[in-house]
């Protein structure tokens, strides 16, 4: 591994500590210039690292770099060591180019803001702690970076904790995150116990070998998918992440979009091995996955705020995700999660945009017409919206597509079926968003005051765009042969699951890709229809499916189901702990021990009287009994 | 022997004589005006010391040796401490630049002494022969009796040294009376032909000779109830010195006690329990003592004896493996307690040079003295919180980890209820470590006095800190040091 590979995490991290530490008395342009400039050195040495990987032959595409002997305690021993390879290595530059552009774009989005130096330390610290995440070559480093993301998280949701929302949201993620560590924590242990190893290398080999029981192979990987659950907010860890748009945008776009909620994921696709040991675990993952997806998106349906669609989206998206890593398509699930990376860090950046022009309004029913003056953004969140709906030739269409085909193709009729009713409601709550947003008239006051944002902020949603237009042609596969983006994973993913490809198959895609894209033009013709042209239908079918549209605002009442179930018994609990036992019994004993140790010191003390002749006396007292002892008897 | 014999042999204590060496060149300080005695005595003492360290690091990794016909030994256990020993001498001697600030009090004698009593440790560590160790404990002993009295207008300068000296020849009589019983029982006082000897484990004169040898070593150890005069002699006695009294005379205690644990516990079925009382009596009694203090040193006093219960705990483990069946590797034991040492000497001397400036400055070293202190010196203050946390064993500072690894090899040798037991008391030391935080950071107004500020004191503390945080975050690096020496003993 070269030199500059070992620095991409602690370029940022570095950042992070000076904006940290000194980034007050800093002149903001500098501050803002220090976090880009990190996270751009990351980006090019992530590049440079792939293109060090291309070098090399395409089973030797591995490499491993240890920086030091991290710690060492009986059997365990755990390097600070990073493994790279071609899932981490497409997992570096996702991470690092997307960051990089949204550390521009947050230059732009947060210059009037107080705590400017705090927020791009914050920022900073997430991102290298990501790549160390992705980077890492063993559980525990991985899993100290998962702890990592998930702070920042915490405070980057938080960040304008003055504002009792924002704090309460930040909660809910620290602590809904904590139930899946509590999960992946005990996965760990169980790996330990049984494997006695954390290497990545070392466990998947002994998993391929078939060292390890299945039934413990199924324990950790249900357990470690419980930790990917509360990171990738899956049902029903999910209720964190529409609550995490508290934050700012930027940061929504980045960690809540793009690349935290993604960790999940890509450790699902990491830990393949133990998950195939025993068909359950990826079943369990297919359903998980499947069930969020269309879950997710039919709460996105009613959502009147637009970022709040935004996060229902992209729980539905993860939901593909899982969904194509239960079916054994990893490269797959990981393409996707490239392609969504791109596009939805653009889409949660327009409405950014949109939020930054009408002065901190998130209501979509307060907006409208926008398209008039806010140009850039409206095409490029149209460029957005088409490519999550999966219109050809945007990227989204080759990545979905591609799940669907999976799932048709291994003959999970039923899977497939509520994939693609889920690819049309998202192609019409998207467009839901950009024409309540972009078309017909403005309903919120002050539509003068409306201006577009910055240079700074526009052009990272044009690369953006572009990225989600032409990101997905490195995944065509329609030519037969296996595509760029297949040929570079497959080495490392493709397993005995990947069965797909053939004549009767390309028939079949091509049949399959021209339904979903049908599914998603009737998806935005609906969408127009309903939100444009006849909103009497819309108000209608509101009214008549009054309890159904009801629930759906509501989100299915799951954060007022758990307040009652779980929160508020736990509450009282706590309430019973505390006062009777932690303050009664628990405190009480403690004084108690404090009154007699504070006696007995006091009785001692009387020993040290500062006369020579008694301490001489004590001593042989003292030598008397110990030489007594060894010769008596 | 030949010359050319005793020549070879002085290279191998090269680090020893470059010791003398000092020592020799601080007398001749007398010779230059006032103002530069300073210069003069920094160089005499640290260019010497230098050249000793880079030896002592070369050598930490050598094959073990003998010199002057098995008279002395350096192993593994020898070469690194002897490299502790420089490095707690140069830290003293820096320590001391700040508090010899006054020219007329900047005398040679009180460096020559300095550097006797670390070769008299260097010595002690590396004896092979118990006649050899006397030397170095009488060297060290001798040197330190007069220091404490270094400030002969001190009243409590002269309580201090006179106590001491008086206790401690007292302890000395026990040493030497269980050396001639043993050569009486034995016929020979070098400890590895002893070992031979020991077939027939129950001599009496052999058993109580060791039990007098034991008693004297552990009055060095400060071990209860020998430990009386610690607080007493402490207070008195210039405080670099008593940062160095506090690490050295013990550390090389626990090193002789190393080598001759192995012979206890053949000679007598008994010793296990004879240390375990000690131990849990030192522990505990220390702490419990320590929480009526409200003069900073003497606190500081009783956690050194409480420091050397835990080491005596290490030692009482070590003890104990040579009884178990399942013997777990003996190296365990050693590291540990090397580590612990190593980090006990960070602690002490930074803990040590903070009091002195607070002393030296006019602050004062009651608890009532210092309420504030972050206020009006927030340097300082947040030092001695780092030290008081390591102490307490809170992670990630190193005294954690010392904690943790000598527990740890207490717990695996299967002596549970002592682990137990020294955990508890750790938890009793914690409130009065912790009191001192309380009283320095939660009180908003700075107190009238002010501490000293000098750059001496404060470069050896920040270097201690710095070395407190470096060894807890990343134990390894001082785990791979100290396994030289516990793999290379004997």
């Amino acid at each position: 591994m070269n030199w500059y590979t070992y620095t991409i995490p602690f370029l940022p991290l570095t950042g992070a500590a000076i904006n940290g530490l000194i980034g007050k008395r800093l002149p903001r342009p500098l501050v803002g210039l220090i976090a880009c400039a990190a996270m751009l050195a990351a980006a090019i040495f992530s590049t440079m690292t792939l293109f060090d990987l291309l070098r090399l032959p395409v089973e030797e595409r591995s490499l491993y770099g240890e920086l030091y002997n991290w710690m060492t305690s009986g059997e365990l021993s755990v390097g600070f060591g990073f493994l790279v390879d071609q899932l981490s290595v497409v997992m570096m530059l996702v991470v690092s180019w997307v960051g990089f552009l949204i550390h521009v774009y947050s230059v732009g989005y947060m210059a009037h803001d107080n705590g400017f130096a705090r927020y791009f330390s914050y920022l900073n610290l997430f991102a290298g702690l990501m790549l160390i995440l992705v980077m890492a070559g063993n559980f525990p480093l991985a899993f100290a970076g998962w702890e990592g993301v998930g702070l920042c998280s915490y405070l980057l949701i938080g960040f304008w904790h003055h504002k009792k929302s924002a704090a309460d949201a930040g909660k809910k993620a620290f602590i809904v995150n904590r139930i899946g560590d509590f999960g992946f924590l005990l996965g760990l242990a169980l790996l330990f116990a049984n494997v006695g190893s954390l290497d990545y290398r070392q466990v998947f080999a002994a998993a391929m070998v078939g060292e390890i029981d299945p039934q413990i192979a199924l324990g950790v990987s249900l357990l470690l998918f419980v930790g990917a659950m509360g990171k990738s907010a899956q049902l029903p860890l999910y209720v964190w992440l529409p609550d995490a748009m508290e934050g700012p945008t930027p940061v929504s776009a980045l960690i809540h979009a793009a690349t935290m909620v993604t960790a999940g994921v890509y450790m699902v696709i990491r830990c393949r091995p133990l998950f195939e040991l025993d068909p359950t675990a990826l079943t369990v993952v297919l359903i998980v996955g499947t069930a969020t997806a269309i879950f997710a998106a039919t709460i996105g349906l009613a959502q009147r705020d637009i970022k709040r669609v935004l996060a229902y989206s992209t729980v539905s998206q993860l939901g593909y995700m899982f969904m194509a890593c239960g079916l054994g398509a990893y490269i797959v699930a990981l393409f996707h999660l490239m392609i969504h990376a791109f596009f939805k860090a653009l889409l949660f950046l327009g409405s950014g945009s949109v939020i930054h022009a009408m002065h901190d309004e998130q209501d979509m029913f307060k907006m409208g017409g926008l398209k008039a003056k806010l140009k850039t953004t409206y095409w490029t969140f149209l460029w957005g919206s088409l490519a999550i709906a999966g219109i050809f030739p945007f990227a989204g269409f080759f990545s979905k597509d591609e799940i669907l085909f999976k799932a048709f193709a291994g003959h999970h009729y039923i899977i497939w079926g509520i994939g693609a009713f889920t690819a049309l409601l998202t192609s019409f709550y998207v467009f839901r968003v950009v024409f309540m947003t972009f078309h017909g008239k403005h309903r919120g006051p002050d539509f003068g005051k409306v201006h577009e944002s910055p240079a700074l902020m526009t052009v990272p949603l044009v690369v953006l765009a572009i990225l989600s237009l032409v990101g997905g042609w490195v995944g065509i596969s329609f030519l037969g042969e296996h595509n760029y983006f297949h040929q570079f994973l497959a080495p490392l993913l493709a397993g005995g699951h990947h069965a797909a490809g053939g004549e009767h198959h390309l028939k079949l895609e091509i049949v399959l890709a021209i339904f979903s894209v049908t599914l998603a033009f009737f998806g935005i013709w609906l969408a127009r229809h309903l939100v444009l042209a006849r909103r009497d239908r819309l108000e209608l079918l509101t009214r008549k499916f009054g309890p159904a549209h009801k629930t759906l605002v509501g989100k299915y009442y799951v954060d007022e189901i758990y307040d009652a179930v779980l929160v508020r018994p736990l509450n009282r609990l706590s309430k019973i702990f505390w006062q009777v036992i932690d303050d009664g019994v628990i405190d009480g004993l403690v004084r108690f021990q404090g009154v007699w140790t504070q006696m007995a010191g006091r009785l001692l003390a009387l020993f040290s009287s500062g006369q020579v002749r008694r301490y001489a006396l004590y001593f042989l007292v003292g030598a008397v009994a110990v030489i007594g002892y060894f010769i008596k008897g | 022997m030949t010359l050319y014999n005793l020549l070879i042999d002085s290279k191998t204590i090269a680090p020893q004589l470059l010791v003398v060496l000092a020592g020799i060149l601080s007398l001749a300080a007398f010779v230059f005006p006032v103002r530069w005695r300073k210069v003069y005595l920094l160089i005499a003492n640290l260019v010497p010391l230098a050249a000793a360290i880079c030896i002592s690091w070369e050598r930490l990794s050598a094959i073990p040796g003998r010199a002057f016909s098995s008279l002395l030994i350096l192993d593994g256990l020898a070469n690194y401490l002897n490299l502790f020993f420089l490095v707690l001498l140069a830290g003293v001697v820096i320590l001391s630049m700040t508090y010899l600030r006054r020219g007329e009090e900047m005398a040679g004698e009180y460096f020559s002494l300095l550097d006797f009593a670390a070769l008299g440790l260097m010595v002690m560590t590396s004896g092979l022969n118990l006649m050899v160790i006397f030397v170095g404990l009488e060297l060290t002993s001798l040197a330190l009796y007069a220091l404490c009295a270094y400030r002969r207008d001190d009243r409590l300068a002269i309580e201090s040294s006179v106590k001491y000296f008086l206790l401690g020849s007292y302890a000395s009589g026990f040493f030497l009376m269980g050396l001639a019983l043993v050569f009486g029982a034995c016929g020979t006082v070098s400890i590895d032909r002893m070992l031979g000897l020991l077939v027939d484990g129950r001599q009496t004169l052999l058993v109580a000779g060791l039990a007098l040898l034991l008693i004297g070593l552990l009055f060095k150890l400060a071990a209860v109830p020998f430990h009386l005069w610690v607080p007493d002699v402490y207070q008195g006695a210039p405080t670099p010195v008593v940062a160095f009294m506090s690490v050295g005379p013990k550390v090389a205690v626990v090193a002789i006690l190393l080598r001759l644990l192995p012979i206890a516990s053949v000679a007598s079925d008994r010793s296990l329990t004879v240390f375990w009382v000690l131990t849990v009596l030192t522990m505990t009694v220390a702490n419990l003592v320590a929480l009526r203090q409200d003069d900073v040193k003497r606190m500081l006093a009783y956690s050194s004896i409480a420091h050397a219960g835990y080491l005596m705990v290490g030692l009482t483990a070590y003890l104990g493996s040579y009884y178990g069946s399942d013997v777990s590797p003996e190296g365990m034991h050693i590291t540990s307690l090397l580590y612990y040492l190593t980090v006990y000497l960070f602690m002490n001397l930074g803990a040590f040079g903070l009091i002195m400036l607070w002393e030296e400055g006019g602050l004062g070293r009651k608890l009532k003295d210092i309420k504030g202190l972050a206020v009006g010196q927030p340097l300082q203050a947040g030092l001695m919180a780092v030290i008081l946390f390591s102490l307490a064993g809170i992670p990630p500072l190193a005294g954690f980890m010392g904690k943790f690894l000598v527990f740890g090899a207490t717990v695996k040798t299967g002596l549970i209820y002592l682990a137990v037991i020294g955990v508890l008391n750790s938890v009793i030391a914690a409130f009065y470590y912790l009191r001192v935080l309380v009283m320095m950071y939660m009180h908003t107004d700075a107190p009238k006095k002010q501490a000293l500020v000098s750059g001496w004191a404060l470069a050896v503390v920040i270097v201690c800190v710095f070395l407190i945080f470096l060894v807890g975050i990343l134990p390894g690096k001082l785990q791979v040091l100290v396994s030289y020496a516990g793999g290379l003993i004997g």
